[in-house]
């Protein structure tokens, strides 16, 4: 006999004598009991799990019509072990198949063998033009004003251009309906987050802020020059969203973020600044309009006081732009097209010494102007239910615009002519087709294979040498001389789950055929230098590779493990001898593994371990003497490796406390471990003379040991 | 500049440890290598001709003195270990081409081959005087630098610089000598007055050794105009010699030169200008310990 009860907090049963039997009471938030007879239940409160409301099935992985797509929420990044217990989005998205940390503890990632400047990432839309703090050992990415993000490293959706390898769309947090507080203690960080209604039920706030603080301690040091030096980094994240109405929703996304090193004599300060103000607008349940206004920048600014020289640096791009977007739906169905603009300053760098008062050095570098115009349309129809196709066309005019002076070379980067290039004038421009096309056959439930195509062209070019990235980073506009850099992507996969969907399995091949790739020519001068054309090299590149990976995102263990192969070839007539060379990330074999352990509700273990072949580099082969100098004599570029990268770290999350669902105050613990085994990771090999035997040898600069930290995070919501 | 890559160097480097690695890399075929300077002082010029060898271990380079070595036909002599001199007479002349002549069987064929190269002497950069100007104004350590002034001439900003110390060459490694990194568009035909080195009571010398400056140590600086050929050969053997930093450094490329035939080297040509000042007592340098 069963008898279902709910909500009161009593029951009577009648049991017929002629039954036998003992009455068997099953009661949320009660001991389930059998009783002989009639009694009190003893109560035992239990924590019911969250009840998940998805709006994606848990075959997604095989039914979602799209390829070489990542997604990771903001809670999943919380689990991964971070260096010094930052949290940090893009060290996770590094640990992805088919993605690449540029070099140790660096913000630039590689993804499918390109280069970092060759990923477009947006916050809220907005773009992020450098996303480093602290030399890249930081991104500027704080995860508590993080929602989640996508990475495409192909199949990018058509709305998007301007960048060749993957677009990184990191969302925003939206404040909650109720008031809650977010601080956090770290070793060399502390952040605080607000959030709460502004018009309750209409409009949610968010205000994030993080700052580091090793500096604070300075004034303590023994050593008097290090009082007044400052070496902190800081971002403030806000965000602010609103209905106007059921048909209207607005939000507003800022960011800024600089870094500040330096003393009273010299010091550089660098950083960046995004806004996006969006406005929705339901046409009717099916359609509806996204009209957003963009603003970005970039900048660095360096200074030397001193009693007898005064000196000023800066450099920076800034951007603004607005986007309308149109999307339809219907089903399974869905078209989308819209109209983006976008005008960019570089201003490549002006700078000026003082040594007196009659002795001025001036040095500016003609800034230049852009704009990029797209327009596109896309669709997704599904066709025999078992089929989907997606098709897409964005069309994009970029133009020069005066006032700038243009540096004319010949076919050998001799500098032939200038031309002075009048306020207002459209000089020069591209126009650009990037068609997108792709299937998927859902062959079961449990099985699907995609395929797709894709065409990205890059208007604007970083000149930067450097391969772990730097806050010294320019931007320059393709011009006569330097053309859009372009890409074409074929990449097919087979998609399944298995086990009841508790594990996704996915197996992607892609090939990519750069042309215009941008390098440089030996021992170029990029900073300071008015003529760029002259340093600059162009040629083609090939791209290919296999990436598996195997996820669990439910249960008490999640995470994945992925294996990639990927290789990354370039060929510019004027370098190596015309000769095809290894691109600075070709790095064949990675795998990564990345787990997490929820003990309980209160524990949980996360470990990672990333494992790849070593980065190519150019060794010497012979020297000569020189004076008192040996030179070194290369053959060939790239064609020996750094010693294979690999590395373990470990955090225990630890929430204090109860855990019972109404406590306004929660607060837990982080302990991290960087590097768990010490590896000895080389971040630069180079070369040193021994003085006693007069003989060569390489030296490795690490940056790494064991790096343990702990983190203290305390939290209030009002609810 | 420089200095703050210093300083952001040293901001990443605090936390950094440097070990010592085993490499081995492939042994290139050997090559020649001839290397020269043409300069406006009247001293011997002098020719080398070596060739390279493996790039780790300890083997002696090998040089050529048996070599015909000719600078605009006039034969230069043999001091051995692969050195060739001109007369102590020769001087070069602002403006004036040199041809290079070095007639060697390299291949060991029986027939010897002709490397050649020219250079042209740049114009002359006259120094009008050089100054101390304080930079880093401490009662302990303060930092001067050496200002220099001159008069700019359109054109190239290929400017090197000695220092020398009571005649001591501080500049004889490549990687401090100064070599100038701003272009053309920079102080073009101005009057400069710009600081060149800093220095201070204590001066590195290698990694374990330091130079001390005392009053009265004379401090000479050379102002050198190089040609194109030099100045890229210099700029480009500095980086690969100074290694890299992979914020800033490119990939290691080879250092060019100008010897047809295949040889590796240069044969450049500078002007050479100088100006001394004498350290003083209100400068903050200690006074030199008397010798024991």
């Amino acid at each position: 006999m069963f008898i279902l009860s709910s909500f009161c907090c009593c029951m009577n049963c009648y049991c017929p004598k002629y039954l036998w039997g003992v009455l068997f009471a099953v009661f949320c938030g009660y001991r389930a009991y059998a009783c002989p007879q009639v009694d009190t239940i003893p109560k035992d409160p239990v924590l019911l799990k969250e009840v998940v409301v998805s709006s994606e099935r848990s075959n997604t992985n095989v039914m979602r019509p799209t390829m070489s797509v990542e997604k990771l929420a903001g809670k999943q990044i919380r689990l991964v072990p971070a260096l010094f217990g930052e949290i940090d989005l893009i060290k996770v998205i590094q640990m992805l198949p088919g993605v690449q940390a540029a070099s140790e503890g660096s913000s630039g990632f590689s993804v499918r063998g390109g280069s970092p400047s060759q990923n477009l990432i947006l916050f809220d839309d907005a773009v992020i033009y450098n996303a480093s703090h602290l030399m890249g050992f930081f991104s500027t990415f704080n995860n508590e004003a993080v929602e989640g993000l996508t990475l495409y490293k192909g199949d990018i959706p058509a709305a998007y251009g301007g960048r060749l390898s993957s677009l990184l769309d990191v969302q925003g947090k939206a404040g909650a309906d109720e008031f809650g507080v977010n601080a956090g203690v770290g070793l060399i960080a502390s952040r605080l987050t607000l959030q709460g209604p502004l018009a309750p039920g209409r409009a949610t706030f968010l205000l994030a802020g993080r700052r580091t603080y090793a500096d604070l301690f300075l004034p303590l040091s023994a050593d008097r020059s290090l009082h007044d030096v400052s070496l902190y980094f800081y971002d403030l994240n806000a965000k602010v969203q609103g209905r106007i109405n059921h048909k209207n929703f607005v939000s507003f996304t800022g960011y800024y973020g600089r870094d500040k090193y330096g003393g009273g004599e010299m010091g550089i300060s660098f950083g960046n600044m995004a806004g996006a103000l969006q406005w929705k607008h339901l046409f009717s349940e099916n359609m509806y309009l996204q009209t957003e206004w963009l603003g970005s920048g970039y900048d660095y600014f360096m200074f030397a006081d001193s009693p007898s020289l005064v000196a000023e640096w800066k450099a920076g791009i800034y951007s603004m732009g607005a986007r309308a977007d149109v999307t339809w739906l219907s089903g399974n169905d869905a078209v989308r097209f819209g109209w983006a603009t976008d005008y960019k300053w570089f201003s490549p760098g002006n700078a000026y010494a003082i040594t007196d008062e009659s002795s001025k050095y001036p040095i500016n570098i003609a800034k230049k102007q852009a704009w990029e115009n797209a327009v596109y349309f896309s669709g997704q129809h599904t066709l025999f239910e078992r089929l989907t196709v997606k098709y897409g066309l964005r069309a994009t005019r970029f133009d020069n615009v005066g006032p700038t002076t243009e540096y004319l070379v010949d076919g050998n980067y001799a500098l032939t002519d200038s031309l002075r290039i009048p306020s207002g004038k459209f000089y020069n421009h591209y126009w650009g087709l990037e068609p997108r096309a792709g299937m998927t056959c859902v062959l079961s439930d449990a099985v699907s294979v995609k395929a797709s195509y894709s065409r990205t062209m890059q208007f604007i070019h970083l000149l930067s040498t450097s391969t772990s990235g730097s806050p010294l980073e320019i931007w320059a506009p393709s011009n006569h001389t330097i053309k859009p850099e372009t890409a074409h992507q074929l990449a097919a996969g087979v998609f399944t789950n298995i086990w009841d969907n508790r594990f996704e399995v996915s197996f992607e091949a892609y090939y990519k055929m750069l042309r215009h790739v941008i390098d440089f020519k030996d021992h170029p001068q990029v900073i300071m230098n008015d003529i760029i054309e002259t340093e600059v090299r162009m040629g083609s590149g090939t791209n290919y590779g296999l990436e598996f990976m195997v996820r669990k995102n439910t249960g008490s263990l999640t995470g994945w493990l992925s294996y990639t192969y990927s290789r990354a070839f370039r060929n510019v007539p004027e370098i190596n001898d015309g000769k095809d060379y290894s691109a600075p990330y070709d790095r064949p074999n990675t795998i990564n593994i990345v787990l997490s352990c929820a003990f309980n509700e209160r524990l949980t273990l996360s470990a990672n371990w990333v494992y790849s072949t070593g980065q190519p580099v150019t060794f010497p082969e012979a020297r000569y003497l020189f004076g008192n100098d040996y030179i070194p004599v290369y053959t060939a570029r790239n064609t020996y490796r750094f010693p294979d990268y690999h590395r373990m770290d470990v955090s225990l999350d630890w929430q204090l406390g109860k855990l019972t669902p109404h406590k306004k105050w929660r607060h837990a613990l982080n302990f991290s471990i960087y590097n768990l085994y010490g590896r000895k990771n080389p971040w630069t090999i180079n070369f040193k003379t021994d003085a006693d035997t007069n003989s060569q040898y390489a030296q490795m600069t690490y940056l790494f040991g064991i790096v343990p930290s702990v983190t203290y995070t305390i939290s209030f919501n009002t609810k | 500049m420089r200095n703050f890559f210093i300083l952001i160097s040293c901001l990443l480097l605090c936390a950094a440890c440097t070990e010592r690695m085993d490499i081995t890399t492939d042994n290139a075929a050997p090559r020649l290598v001839i290397t020269g300077c043409i300069t406006t002082e009247a001293m011997p010029h002098i020719i080398s001709i070596s060739q390279t060898v493996g790039y780790f271990g300890n083997e002696e380079v090998k040089t050529y003195s048996d070599a015909i070595v000719k600078i605009n036909d006039v034969r230069l002599h043999s001091l051995g270990s692969g050195q060739y001199a001109t007369a102590a007479s020769f001087v070069g002349t602002p403006g004036q081409t040199y041809a290079l002549d070095v007639e060697l069987d390299y291949d060991g064929n029986g027939i010897p081959e002709h490397y050649t190269a020219e250079t042209t002497v740049p114009a002359m950069h006259v120094l009008d005087s050089v100054s101390l100007q304080l930079a880093i104004s401490t009662t302990t350590d303060p930092v001067w630098a050496i200002f220099v002034h001159f008069q700019d001439q359109p054109g190239p900003n290929t400017y090197g610089a000695h220092l020398y110390i009571n005649d001591m060459q501080y500049t004889s490694k490549i990687q401090r000598y100064y070599v100038n990194v701003f272009g053309e568009t920079t102080a073009e035909g101005q009057y400069i007055n710009f600081p060149v080195f800093s220095i201070r009571r204590e001066l590195n010398w290698d990694e374990d050794e330091k130079i001390h400056l005392y009053t009265g140590d004379n401090i000479t600086f050379e102002l050198n105009e190089l040609n194109t050929v030099y100045y890229d050969f210099l700029r480009a053997a500095k980086r690969e010699i100074s290694g890299g930093n992979p914020l800033f450094a490119g990939p290691p490329a080879n250092v060019p030169g100008n010897i047809s035939g295949g040889a590796l080297g240069v044969f450049g040509a500078y002007t050479i200008s100088r100006k001394s000042v004498i350290l003083e007592e209100k400068h903050g340098f200690p006074q030199r310990p008397e010798e024991p």
